[in-house]
């Protein structure tokens, strides 16, 4: 292989070192040929990638269009089992066992991070930039990772409350209540009392849920005074 | 699954590896852009090109010592897709700081932000008009980086002197059709 092949080969896979750079682009500058040959591989680099970009992008809408697809199968059904409960009259049944659940995912979202501002560079890698934005990320599953290992270096107040509320995320309502009435949390009593409220709609207990949301009343604070009241009706 | 071999997945064309990733952070993906201001298509469509980055990136060996959890480096690409369609649209006026996101700018990175030139789309027709193999092993070559001896094991040929011939008679022909084009 000749020099000028070798180097417009290294050019193709990125890889030129820098006394080759030089040559290169006093190439370009005299040698008409071999500045041709470089703007043939940068078209086919830019005609390649273009066509792998439209063949990924077709292949990702299939997948798209089958997740449309098999969603909307399991609605007729769910339809169809709808009508046969309703003419069964199990349907009143159906819907007292399901409200807990109804009233859990509309009144739940997890708690902002107000404490903690997420930088997003690749160089801040501590636990607790990975575990809040994890967490910011909506990546539930390893901010509870990363908070339950802060949690184990230093018993904090504020860990604590990120944890039972990313553990609430994934349905684990019992983790999140052990961890919450582990001790009296002053600085977030209120939200505290909230969330305990909201564990218990997920396990269905009612009563407790209800003995937590009347706390949230008590407060001094307005978090969540409002809605505390709506559901309290709605439960009661 | 692990992390590496996610990225490995995608860097060796497993089968499912495309689909797996695409499955599992989608979601959580449309979750998070409805934080802006756009429709519930475009955050789907913003989705689907930040993933093919993320493998076009991963295919490039920009992966092999990730730090930070891919979901996180994925959302990083989206957000920098989503800025960049705002900023298309002028909606954006700096209310967020967009100076430490995700901003490396590639090939992909510029096919999917940047419109493409009168140019660029004739050398894509000719390649689209190419037969299968020779734009196999073109592709491989120019748009993958791989060497002869990598295509030669990838396509199952006999030795790399047969790759190499393959290969040149398959850049002749694709010169000639491209001397058909205003060119030089």
């Amino acid at each position: 292989m000749d020099k000028k092949e070798l180097l417009l080969d290294k050019y193709t896979r990125g890889n030129l070192n820098d006394a080759e750079e030089q040559l290169f682009k006093s190439l370009i500058q005299t040698d008409k040929a071999f500045a041709n040959e470089v703007r043939l591989i940068d078209d086919l680099k830019y005609g390649f990638a273009a066509l792998e970009y439209e063949n990924t992008k077709s292949d990702l809408k299939e997948i798209e269009k089958e997740l449309n697809n098999s969603k909307s199968k399991p609605w007729k059904w769910a339809a169809v089992i709808a009508i046969l409960l309703t003419l069964g009259g199990f349907v009143y049944q159906n819907l007292i066992s399901n409200s807990e659940e109804k009233l859990f995912a509309s009144y739940f979202e997890p708690y902002r991070n107000v404490v903690y501002p997420t930088v997003r560079s690749t160089t801040d890698n501590s636990t607790m930039d990975q575990a809040f934005t994890a967490y910011e990320n909506l990546d539930y599953q390893n901010a509870t990772v990363h908070f339950e290992s802060l949690l184990r270096e230093d018993k904090n107040d504020t860990i604590t409350f990120y944890l039972a509320n990313s553990y609430m995320q994934l349905s684990r309502s019992s983790d999140a209540l052990a961890l919450l009435q582990s001790k009296n949390n002053s600085v977030f009593e209120q939200e505290r009392n909230w969330y305990i409220a909201l564990a218990y709609l997920q396990q269905k207990e009612r009563q407790n849920a209800l003995t937590y949301l009347r706390k949230v009343l008590q407060g001094n604070g307005v978090f969540m005074k409002k809605e505390a009241q709506e559901l309290i009706q709605k439960l009661d | 699954m692990e992390k590496e071999v996610i990225i490995e997945h995608l860097k060796e064309d497993h089968p499912e590896g495309l689909r797996q990733v695409y499955l599992e952070h989608r979601n959580a993906f449309l979750q998070f852009a409805k934080k802006y201001p756009i429709e519930p298509a475009t955050a789907e469509d913003v989705y689907q090109d930040a993933i093919i980055i993320l493998r076009d990136n991963a295919r490039r060996g920009k992966l092999d010592h990730l730090r930070s959890e891919l979901r996180t480096y994925l959302f990083g690409i989206g957000k920098y897709l989503i800025y960049a369609h705002l900023r298309k649209q002028k909606k954006i006026h700096l209310v967020e700081d967009f100076s430490d996101m995700y901003q490396e700018h590639t090939l992909m990175t510029a096919i999917i932000t940047e419109s493409i030139s009168e140019r660029q789309t004739q050398v894509k027709t000719v390649l689209e008009q190419m037969g299968a193999k020779c734009r196999e092993i073109l592709s491989l070559f120019y748009y993958r980086g791989f060497t002869i001896e990598e295509i030669t094991d990838k396509l199952n040929y006999n030795n790399k002197d047969v790759t190499k011939s393959a290969k040149s008679r398959c850049l002749q022909s694709l010169k000639q059709k491209l001397k058909l084009m205003p060119y030089g």
